[in-house]
């Protein structure tokens, strides 16, 4: 289970990503994977989500929609940025971002091999049913990389890791 | 690497040959190494032209529509930037050179920058037509 809690800082960590431009919806240029640092971070408000998979029908339906949704709202809260995590590669959150319409407004990324959230005991091993090892799935509010809020999903469906949960402990 | 020189032989047929040859007025340089890519964004090369500098992926469809369309733009003479330069073309492969493409911060290829004076004047991102192209260079 989550080895961090309210208070503690988060782990550094690396992300792989497809920056958002314009011309990837047009489909007039292909994405390079960048990184991103937690050290980007540093000095702000950050909402991270986490999702086992992209596309994967409770994320895709219930999870990643509302947080778009209600985008006005987490910045009205003071909140620079939003960011899903999964285990999938740079290429696959970044179809998922398009398909989703996040454009510049959420940033889809990649926890290479699950490592970030591992480190926060938030990874899980869906071998059984294929996946391989994913990302948990839970949200977090960090304030200059400080952990302020946590919530892991404790069985199926969307509950503490929702926007509604996070933008109520905003 | 290659170099498109302009010079050119012309052959009359009124009885007579005659043979003329125009200086070098661009240059091309495809598969650019950072060696390549330091000497030709240097203020000494770049300052009576305009370089751009086309970053493209082997696996990119659009860099294989953009990549062909610059290659004939700027092997025009006669085609100049808005400020009278002569245009250069260099290529650069972000899976060979992945640190010049990390220096240039490129996200998504095609992206085309271009140098004048020694620095980055402007970019552009994506397979945009030829009138597109040409507006880029005009108020270059």
């Amino acid at each position: 289970m989550a080895t961090v809690k309210v208070g503690d800082t988060i782990p550094k960590g690396t992300f792989s990503y497809v920056a958002y431009t314009p011309e990837l919806e047009d489909g007039l240029a292909c994405g390079v994977p960048t990184t991103l640092s937690t050290d980007e971070w540093k000095g702000k408000k950050v909402v991270i989500f986490s999702v086992p998979g992209a596309f994967t029908p409770t994320c895709h339906a219930n999870h990643l929609p509302p947080y778009l949704k209600k985008y006005d709202e987490f910045k009205a809260k003071g909140v620079d940025a939003i960011a899903v995590v999964a285990a999938n590669d740079p290429f696959v959150m970044s179809g998922w971002a398009r398909v989703s319409g996040l454009k510049d407004k959420i940033l889809a990324l990649s926890d290479t091999n699950a490592q970030w959230s591992a480190s926060m005991g938030l990874s899980v091993d869906m071998s059984s049913r294929g996946f391989g090892t994913r990302t948990n799935r839970y949200a977090l509010v960090i304030d200059d990389l400080v952990i302020k809020y946590i919530g892991v999903e404790p069985a199926p469906g969307v509950t503490v890791s929702g926007a509604d949960a996070v933008l109520a402990a905003l | 690497m290659s170099l498109a020189s302009a010079s050119r032989m012309t052959l009359r047929n009124a009885g007579c040959r005659t043979f003329s040859t125009s200086s070098r007025r661009l240059e091309h340089f495809l598969g650019a190494n950072k060696e390549t890519f330091q000497r030709v964004t240097s203020p000494e090369h770049t300052k009576d032209r305009l370089v751009l500098i086309d970053f493209y992926a082997d696996w990119c469809a659009p860099c294989k529509v953009l990549s062909p369309l610059l290659e004939s733009l700027t092997a025009d003479a006669s085609l100049k930037s808005g400020s009278g330069r002569a245009l250069d073309l260099v290529t650069v492969d972000i899976d060979a050179e992945p640190e010049l493409a990390a220096q240039y911060r490129v996200s998504s290829v095609p992206t085309v920058v271009a140098f004048k004076d020694g620095e980055k004047a402007a970019q552009f991102v994506g397979a945009v037509p030829a009138p597109a192209i040409k507006k880029f260079l005009k108020d270059l």
